[in-house]
């Protein structure tokens, strides 16, 4: 399926004269060239703002970074320290921490992939191993796609209807912000997980079937371990797109600033904190700070993600 | 293992056993495996009716002018959702316009100009991007590139005063926050989407045709133009408009900046309201009538993205099975 | 194939443990702070709290006012010092929310600087809310043009500058008030509050009161603005806006304003004297004040030579009848600090500690929080 040039420079092509420059008008000429340079510099336009973003998060981020970022509360000084020497106080310190934030994340995006990833998971294996060509495995394949283009913050009235209205004042929660991201992760581990299975070579189940093997057992001991790498890199590429998400958060966790060790009550995430501080006076340290920790978390989850198929895949070819 | 293991069809896929533990344990299986799809169809039916039934008290209330007029003011109760569906219709405008060349572009280039190791070099860059969250482009927006942006505006608007029709859309800018900013920080942000669907889509140009055009003299851009775009055309289509669903409902990024005043103006330099930041700003706060209006609009976005989704699919589902079976 | 599942069930299993042990490692950093004990505090004024800080435990949240939210914050924190087993927790919604939200059930606290109206549609099932008066702060009418770092406006140039009737910079009303200032012939940005506010409110309520000929518009927590201002949400993202806004101008609480570097007006009050918008003017209008038995009082356009006319108050509301003994142990325990140390580092962060006098009948009303 790759698509063969017929550039005269590309080596893995066909050799071809370079009949052009003397058989073709100038005008042809000029726009082919044309034609090249803007599609060759498209991606510049593309990779620039990705570059400043980028610069500018590390380099802002750095500074706040430190052993108490990871473990200091969130400051709750931050206005009053600006404040002291303009009202004439002693000064104060801030001492920068976003441990409550990083372990809210982390405990939201948990929950929401325990939910998901074996609903997940399941129905990919509905979908690919029973299922399969029949109406109902159509319908529920058409409706998986349709909930992947749903909005997040959709996602995130959602909940806030069914769940925070429900409840009231303990509504708010990082369990709620969890099945939040669940409800827009499970479509996504469901497409994925269906691609690495259908990747699995059928003649490992008709090899299983002949040993007498019914398919339940093929399925769980055969099928899922083959295509677990896949699977998971799939599972953590899903976490990684939650663990950024913001939108969903903003009505289901609250927003305290205190570490609150448990999935009941309200808690706060590296996203909300991000959001919420990037507009307030004094916050912007926290903001690049919790900008820089994010996009390192997801990083970190990609690369593992990477790293699972290709160290750990069978028979895929890359 | 010891029963007797009878197969009555050829194996394509999974054979069933037919008797003993094995059979039982299957139906459970299947039958638990079968609930999982059915959840996906009651999680999203849910999110349809849960949110229709919250917003129906607005809807009630407001009736049609809710769809239809331009006042949003909460003290008031009244709620009219034109200036919103105008500011995302416009911030998403934008966004495509800047989007789907320079998407189109990267596909192309990809296809057919890149050898292999500058094909992964953009794979990367693509993947980086969509793998940033959109708070931080929000944040690097609202603080590094409105500021800048802002200068850039002023000098346009006085450049273009006066000119007819130009004069109208690029006028002064206030803070930098406005529809142009939130539609380019958009365009960012859908490119990934579009570009990786594009590119399949152009992979499934028959080598042949390709070929021919080239073998006949024409140039490569000829070749683009004439066999290439022509046989993608749905397909791009499909992709630039999955690229539209994502920018419709993009929250975040937008609400910081596009400045929170709704209003229609043709003033793309000023600022107005979208339909998704107005509920994130508002919705925690909101309660009675303001809090259905405001889950009216996530309805509304909910409705809007799915039809823009599904219209999309329609479009590329033609080529996703020449790409994954019928080659 | 085998020999993958057993990798990565190791490696999930050491993420697990590892995120598991640091967890606890920053978990239990919680309960080895050491906290003061037994602490009976007199106030500067001759009230007195007696609260053994340490005995008190439990979660507190309050929400609402965002005026006071520099000073809640800069409470909590040195609260958190004194009570190490509180934890208070205060989000920045407005007036309006807050108030919803105590309705609600959802917050024990709610910051407010304007009082429960019956139009508000709210019903408190645990009693009358009681008002703790806390501190009062100017309201700032803040601009941002370049080149004027003072202007002298008075009710009548303010409310028609609000109320876009006034619409330039070099208008003839603002000028006659600033003969000597370079004012430029641009248009002028109005910026407001969006969400439902008590800064609104009361800057208002001002304006019907000593402009009530220029000022039409009403007043509330919610106003219905012009088709040409512009709202920002909270009194940081009012501030926020005019910082950024060329030729802008808006009203915000001073610390707000003091944090994001804003120029403010000196307005003119009923006698006639162009005050600043500082501490030792809303200082000066809180002299003299007539407070209501349940505490509300009302310092806008108040008599008195020196007194800053946008003077807004702001208090804590609390349902009386608590359900929770630990909870309204807490409370107490809260609001009897603010009303004790917290008087004295009120200055320190933008605010005016009230009177001696009210803020004794304010700690006496404490005891009317019951459980």
């Amino acid at each position: 399926m790759t698509a063969t040039t017929l550039d005269p420079i590309d080596p893995s092509g066909p050799i071809v004269p370079l009949v052009l420059e003397r058989t073709v008008s100038r005008r042809r000429r000029v726009t082919n060239r044309l034609a090249t340079v803007i599609m060759s510099v498209a991606l510049l336009v593309a990779a620039i703002p990705l570059g400043w973003v980028l610069w500018v998060v590390i380099s802002k981020g750095a500074g706040v970074l430190g052993l108490d970022w990871f473990t200091k509360d969130i400051p709750t000084n931050v206005s009053s320290a600006a404040l002291a020497s303009k009202f004439g106080a002693a000064p104060e310190t801030v001492t920068y921490g976003m441990w409550p934030a990083i372990y809210g994340t982390l405990l939201i995006t948990g929950l929401a992939a325990l939910i998901s990833i074996p609903i997940g998971v399941m129905g990919a294996v509905y979908l690919n191993e029973f299922g399969k060509k029949g109406r109902f495995a159509g319908v529920v394949r058409f409706f998986t796609d349709v909930m992947t283009g749903v909005p997040s913050v959709v996602m995130g009235i959602f909940i806030y209807t069914v769940w925070v209205l429900h409840f009231g004042a303990t509504g708010r929660s990082a369990i709620a912000g969890g099945l939040a991201l669940a409800c827009l992760m499970l479509p996504i581990v469901v497409r994925s997980t269906e691609e690495m299975l259908r990747l699995v070579p059928d003649d490992l189940r008709q090899a299983s079937a002949a040993l007498g093997i019914p398919t339940w057992r093929t399925v769980v001991t055969v099928v899922l371990p083959a295509a677990a790498p896949g699977i998971t890199s799939g599972a953590m590429l899903a976490v990684a797109r939650a663990a950024g998400e913001t939108a969903p958060l903003l009505f289901t966790i609250g927003s305290v600033t205190a570490l609150h060790l448990s999935p009941f009550g309200q808690n706060t995430a590296l996203s909300s904190q991000i959001f919420s501080n990037a507009t307030q006076p004094g916050g912007q340290p926290l903001a690049w700070g919790a900008a820089l920790t994010l996009i390192g978390l997801v990083v970190i989850l990609t690369l593992l993600a990477r790293l699972v198929t290709s160290r750990l895949a069978v028979g895929q070819d890359r | 293992m010891t029963d007797v293991v009878v197969v009555d069809e050829p194996a394509e896929g999974l054979v069933r056993v037919g008797s003993g533990r094995g059979a039982r344990g299957d139906r459970i299986f299947r039958g638990v495996a079968g609930m999982t799809g059915i959840l996906i169809l009651v999680v999203l039916a849910g999110i349809a009716i849960s949110t229709t039934q919250h917003a129906w008290p607005a809807f009630s209330k407001v009736g049609l002018k809710y769809f239809f007029t331009t006042t949003w003011d909460p003290t008031h109760n009244k709620f009219g959702i034109l200036d919103m569906v105008y500011g995302t219709l416009v911030v998403s405008a934008i966004a495509l316009v800047v989007a789907v060349p320079v998407s189109i572009s990267i596909a192309l280039f990809v296809t057919e100009i890149a050898p292999r190791r500058v094909r992964a070099a953009v794979g990367l860059v693509m993947d980086v991007l969509a793998a940033v969250p959109s708070v931080v482009f929000g944040l690097w927006a609202v603080l590094v590139l409105s500021p800048h942006l802002r200068g850039i505006y002023n000098s346009i608007a006085r450049a273009t005063n006066g000119v007819p029709i130009l004069g109208r859309i690029f006028g002064p800018s206030l803070s930098g926050r406005s529809f142009m900013t939130a539609g380019l920080i958009l365009a960012v942000m859908i490119t990934p989407i579009i570009t990786s669907i594009s590119r399949e889509v152009l992979r499934t140009v028959p080598s042949n045709d390709r070929d021919g055009a080239l073998a006949l003299g024409a140039t490569r851009w000829e070749a683009i133009r004439g066999v290439v775009l022509p046989h993608s055309l749905g397909g791009l289509v499909g992709a630039s408009m999955l690229g539209l669903g994502r920018a419709l409902g993009e929250t975040i990024a937008v609400a910081l900046v596009i400045g929170s005043s709704p209003q229609i103006v043709a003033n793309l330099f000023a600022q107005g309201e979208a339909m998704p930041s107005i509920i994130a700003n508002n919705l925690n706060e909101a309660s009675g009538t303001h809090q259905a209006a405001l889950i009216g609009l996530g309805v509304v976005l909910f409705v809007l993205t799915i039809l823009v989704n599904i219209a999309a699919r329609r479009f590329v589902s033609v080529f996703d099975r020449r790409i994954k079976g019928a080659v | 194939m085998k020999r993958t599942t057993p990798r990565l069930a190791w490696s999930a299993a050491l993420l697990i443990l590892s995120v598991s042990l640091v967890a606890a490692a920053c978990g239990s950093d919680k309960t080895s702070s050491s906290s003061g004990s037994t602490s009976t505090t007199t106030t500067a004024a001759g009230g007195s709290v007696s609260t053994d800080y340490s005995k008190l435990s439990g979660t507190l949240n309050g929400s609402g006012s965002t005026f006071q939210d520099a000073f809640e914050q800069k409470a909590l924190t040195e609260f958190k010092t004194k009570a190490s087993g509180v934890t208070v927790n205060y989000t920045k919604s407005g007036s309006t929310a807050g108030k919803t939200d105590l309705a609600n059930g959802v917050v024990q606290f709610a910051g407010t600087d304007s009082t429960i109206k019956p139009t508000d549609g709210l019903t408190f099932k645990n009693g009358t809310p009681l008002y703790f008066p806390i501190v009062a702060a100017p309201i700032t009418v803040s601009f941002n043009v370049s080149g004027v770092k003072t202007l002298k406006l008075d009710a009548a140039t303010i409310a028609g500058i609000f109320s876009t009737k006034i619409s330039t910079w070099d208008a003839p009303e603002i000028k006659a008030l600033n003969p000597t200032a370079k004012l430029p012939s641009a248009p002028i940005a109005v910026v407001h509050r969006s969400d439902g506010s008590g800064t609104t409110s009361n800057f208002t309520k001002y304006l019907t009161l000593a402009a009530p000929s220029d000022w039409t518009l009403g007043a509330g927590d919610t106003v219905n603005w012009p088709a040409t201002t512009q709202g920002a949400q909270k009194g940081s993202g009012v501030a926020a806006l005019i910082g950024s806004t060329p030729n802008s101008i808006g009203y915000t609480d001073l610390a707000d304003a003091v944090t994001a570097n804003l120029v403010y007006a000196t307005v003119k009050n009923s006698a006639g004297n162009y005050v600043k918008a500082d501490l030792a003017g809303s200082a000066a209008a809180l002299e003299g004040i007539t407070v209501n038995a349940d505490l509300t009082y009302n310092p806008l356009n108040a008599a008195g030579a020196k007194a800053y006319p946008i003077t807004s108050p702001t208090w804590i509301i609390v349902s009386p009848q608590q359900t929770d003994p630990t909870v309204a142990a807490a409370l107490k325990g809260y609001v009897g600090f603010i009303l004790t140390d917290g008087q004295k580092f009120a200055n320190s962060v933008g605010y005016s500690p009230i009177s001696t006098d009210l803020d004794k009948k304010a700690i006496t009303q404490l005891d009317q929080i019951t459980s």
